[in-house]
């Protein structure tokens, strides 16, 4: 038999009032545990299915009084409700226990504060974070305040209701908010016959800790994203100046700026750069083909990007690249040419475009004549 | 409540266990609602429900007496009680206190008479 077969009283009228009375009457008894509580409630029905048939029901439910009297009336007999209880009431390092993981869990969400800051537009322009829409940022704002306002409300508006849906704290330091009669009382889980015991404690402090991680996760990730940025690059306008080229790089100083700035475009438009760093052959950069001929006339054969090097390509902000650029210019003779090239990028006030220049600051010539 | 009512509720929650234990042991195995009705049958204010049922599931718990559970037709589920061993022998103590308080009681009452 199902002890928790509900109970059906077919044919009364008032069968609905009778169900109301068992449901007040089984939540009344919560403190016997759910399958005791519901058991009385199978077993009161079957009661009063009886004095039904002895058309009896107003006269036993006018003994047995309110359900919760009613209840409260076992429980006493139990020796649960009666002065002094037996049933130990919980030390105050649990009470505090459970209030403190109360208040962590209600406040956890602020933890997405600092994203928070991040995206809204007033904090994101002086922190240089470009990477959001407008619309982005108005949507992530909002979500982030409804949780961050809501969520502590919520939640502990439903700790103090007694059911199924109990209190983290409560539960991770075993503990249980029930109906005992017509009161509420916290009485420890253990203490509870046929109460869930340690299975629910545990579950409650890895659930507790797995939502804290969560929690924490998502703030650290959207946090990280925000600051970092998606690899979207900004809508930036391009220069290059070419400085310090001094009279020994001679004509190819046009040149090499041009490289760098076929570079930079290749940043902006999101193209790797890796291509370059396998020596490819400049007759690949039209733009530099062009430049080549006009600059360099017959003096030189090839010349091509061998190696480039950043300190962080993927930073949207300052960083320094160097470019090695190898050449042929007389057929018999080799030149090396290093350039250190510093990238700085101007952003407008909203953060959302803004110019790069990247400036030449300093260049090594290396030169071998061929064997 | 006056103090004869509240004297009055005292002695009945002291002396229904008794009575249920002595009816299950006499007519059981019953259901609370018959241990109920033949309790009332014994006189007006013997035991209301609000007094048996209690009394009953505190007797289960103790392991006074025991309940199995019968599903007729389609009527509710009901749950039948018996005496266990430990609720005769705790009959048979219970029996013999109270009829020393009896006693003491009619004597005393001879006495004043």
């Amino acid at each position: 038999m199902n002890p928790a077969h509900d109970a059906r009283l077919d044919g009364d009228p008032r069968s609905a009032l009778l169900d109301d009375y068992l449901t007040r009457l089984e939540e009344a008894l919560e403190l016997l545990g759910p399958v005791e509580a519901a058991e009385i409630r199978t077993e009161v029905a079957s009661y009063l299915s009886e004095a039904a048939r002895d058309g009896r029901v107003d006269e036993v439910l006018g003994t047995m009084g309110a359900p919760e009297s009613f209840a409260a009336g076992i429980l006493s007999e139990r020796g649960m409700l009666a002065p002094p209880s037996p049933l130990p009431m919980p030390s105050n390092a649990r009470t505090t226990v459970a209030a403190v993981v109360d208040v962590v869990v209600a406040l956890a969400p602020l933890a997405l504060a600092l994203p928070l800051t991040l995206v809204v537009p007033v904090f994101s322009s002086s922190t240089g974070v470009t990477t959001l829409t407008w619309i982005g940022r108005f949507v992530a704002a909002g979500v982030l305040l409804v949780t961050i306002g809501v969520w502590p409300w919520y939640y502990w508006r439903g700790r103090k209701r007694p059911g199924r849906n109990q209190s983290v704290g409560r539960n991770v330091a075993g503990l249980r908010l029930v109906r005992a009669g017509g009161e509420l009382r916290v009485v420890r889980t253990n203490d509870m016959p046929h109460g869930r015991r340690g299975m629910a404690r545990t579950g409650a402090v890895i659930g507790f800790l797995v939502a804290l991680w969560i929690v924490g996760g998502m703030a650290y990730l959207l946090g990280y994203a925000v600051i970092r940025g998606p690899y979207t690059p900004p809508d930036l306008t391009l220069s290059v100046v070419a400085q310090d080229a001094g009279s020994a790089v001679g004509m190819t100083t046009q040149l090499t700026a041009a490289i760098v700035q076929a570079i930079s475009a290749g940043q902006a438009t999101g193209a790797p750069p890796p291509d370059l760093l396998e020596g490819t052959a400049l007759q690949e950069y039209p733009e530099l083909l062009e430049s080549a001929k006009a600059n360099a006339a017959e003096t030189y054969e090839t010349q091509w990007i061998s190696e480039t090097t950043y300190v962080d390509p993927e930073s949207p902000f300052l960083s320094d690249a160097t470019f090695r650029v190898e050449g042929v210019e007389h057929g018999d003779h080799n030149r090396t040419l290093r350039f250190t090239v510093r990238k700085h990028t101007e952003f407008t006030d909203d953060g959302m475009s803004g110019v790069t220049t990247y400036r030449i600051s300093h260049i090594e010539i290396g030169e071998s004549w061929a064997p | 409540m006056d103090s004869f009512s509240s004297w009055v509720a005292q002695l009945r929650k002291g002396v229904v266990e008794l009575l249920v234990l002595r009816l299950l042991a006499a007519r059981g195995p019953l259901h609370g609602y018959a241990i109920s009705r033949h309790l009332q049958e014994l006189g007006e204010t013997v035991a209301g429900e609000s007094t048996v049922y209690p009394v009953l599931k505190r007797l289960e718990a103790e392991s006074l007496v025991t309940g199995a559970w019968l599903q007729e037709g389609d009527a509710p589920p009901r749950k039948d009680y018996e005496v266990t061993e430990a609720g005769r022998e705790f009959l048979v103590r219970a029996s013999e206190q109270w009829q020393t308080l009896h006693n003491a009681l009619r004597l005393l009452e001879e006495e004043t008479r």
